[in-house]
């Protein structure tokens, strides 16, 4: 029996054969192959293996614990109060500022009606700048005092606030309110005296302030 | 890749939950809400929470904020803010959620993660999904932010009116939040 020939592999072809294998990309080299199926992905739905607990997907769990006392107690009811008192305030503040205005325009018309040229003086507007006068006055005192009486607020902070520029504006506009009201009537009973225009003059005057002062007020909360 | 496994052995070493705790100093929870009048924003930096990472990336988290520590920079506004959310009787804003968390390598970009729950607000809980990015860094402390918007009147809040407008329905809640490791 006579033996077959091995047919070997021609020397070139074996070198070009290594060559190329050293040349291949990283990924072609089966050694390295595992490198790309080591990526994870936590996001996506990963199988439980047998045997093993699908993930809890319960709420029912408290890493908190009990928690603190609450900084300030707050009252529910006191604060529904609070709320009624200062919704009432506002409602009637509205109001107010419109007296104010009418009160003011009214005025106006009035001081030049009396001294405002040397037409002869009609006195139309004086009862009801009168009227509107004190109309505003009894307004401002109750509305005031609602604010006043609200339950206080529990959660008060140094910070310099819109309530802050209200309550300094409303301030002064009572202020003004009151001097309005000694100046009106002083001015009243000066009728047919030299000075009586200066004082009526200084009456306007601090009319428009008053107005100024409760239009900053009530435009800190509106704006 | 090498980074990839570095935050991962952080987070999951030992295949043990990790715990992470929220720092109320370097975390803000901010709500806005609309007015015809009135943008108003206000923040919260009272903020309390834990994040319990499981060894397979499922995170349950839970995060509390007392309704009182709501800031708007007007103290009105945010007494009438106590009265509407009726604070004494529910003095706090929960939320619970569990989601699966994917890992990413310190100072990458933040991994994306959906977490579904429940907020209890004004005593009223409902289902919320709340879309939030988590950045991990080297220490295994995360940041995590993120964005929602929660209905008023779904948590049977009466919404204040002013000059006889009503508040806006929705009120627009983001946070970023920064969790530690929990000793």
């Amino acid at each position: 029996m006579t033996e077959r020939p091995r047919r070997a592999v021609p020397a070139p072809f074996a070198w070009i054969a290594l060559l190329l294998l050293i040349a291949a990309p990283r990924g072609a080299a089966a050694g390295l192959l595992l490198d790309e199926s080591l990526t994870l992905d936590l996001a996506g739905p990963t199988p439980a293996p047998s045997g093993t607990k699908p993930p809890d997907l319960s709420l029912d769990f408290d890493l908190l614990g009990k928690p603190a006392p609450p900084r300030v107690k707050i009252d529910d009811q006191a604060m529904k109060k609070r709320a009624d008192m200062l919704q009432l305030h506002q409602k009637i503040g509205i109001g107010l500022a419109a007296l104010t205005l009418a009160t003011t325009v009214v005025g106006q018309l009035n001081y030049s009606d009396k001294y405002g040229s040397n037409a002869p003086v009609t006195g139309k507007y004086e009862a009801t700048h009168t009227v509107l006068a004190f109309t505003t006055l009894g307004v401002f005192a109750v509305d005031g005092t609602i604010a006043l009486l609200a339950p206080a607020n529990p959660v008060k902070r140094d910070a310099y606030d819109r309530v802050t520029v209200h309550k300094v504006g409303m301030a002064l506009a009572t202020v003004g309110m009151v001097a309005q009201g000694v100046v009106g009537v002083y001015a009243d009973q000066q009728e047919g005296r030299v000075d009586q225009k200066q004082i009526a003059k200084t009456h306007l005057v601090i009319g428009y302030a008053t107005l100024a002062a409760m239009a900053v007020a009530v435009g800190a909360l509106v704006f | 890749m090498n980074a990839v496994f570095a935050a991962l052995s952080l987070l999951l070493a030992g295949a043990e939950p990790q715990v992470l705790a929220l720092d109320p100093a370097a975390s803000t929870v901010r709500f806005h809400v609309n007015h015809a009048l009135h943008k108003v924003d206000g923040s919260s930096r009272s903020v309390e929470g834990k994040a319990l990472i499981d060894p397979d990336g499922t995170v349950k988290t839970m995060v509390r904020i007392p309704v009182q520590s709501f800031d708007s920079g007007d103290s009105n506004r945010d007494s009438h803010m106590l009265e509407t959310l009726q604070a004494g009787k529910f003095p706090y804003v929960t939320f619970k959620g569990i989601g699966k968390v994917a890992a990413t390598s310190p100072g990458g970009k933040p991994a994306s993660v959906m977490l579904r729950g429940e907020l209890d607000f004004h005593g009223v809980k409902r289902p919320v999904e709340v879309p939030a990015t988590v950045e991990f860094a080297g220490d295994g402390s995360a940041r995590v932010q993120g964005k929602l918007v929660v209905s008023l009147e779904a948590h049977q809040v009466e919404r204040p009116s002013m000059l006889a407008m009503k508040l806006d329905d929705d009120c627009a809640i983001t946070f970023d939040l920064k969790l530690g490791r929990s000793k």
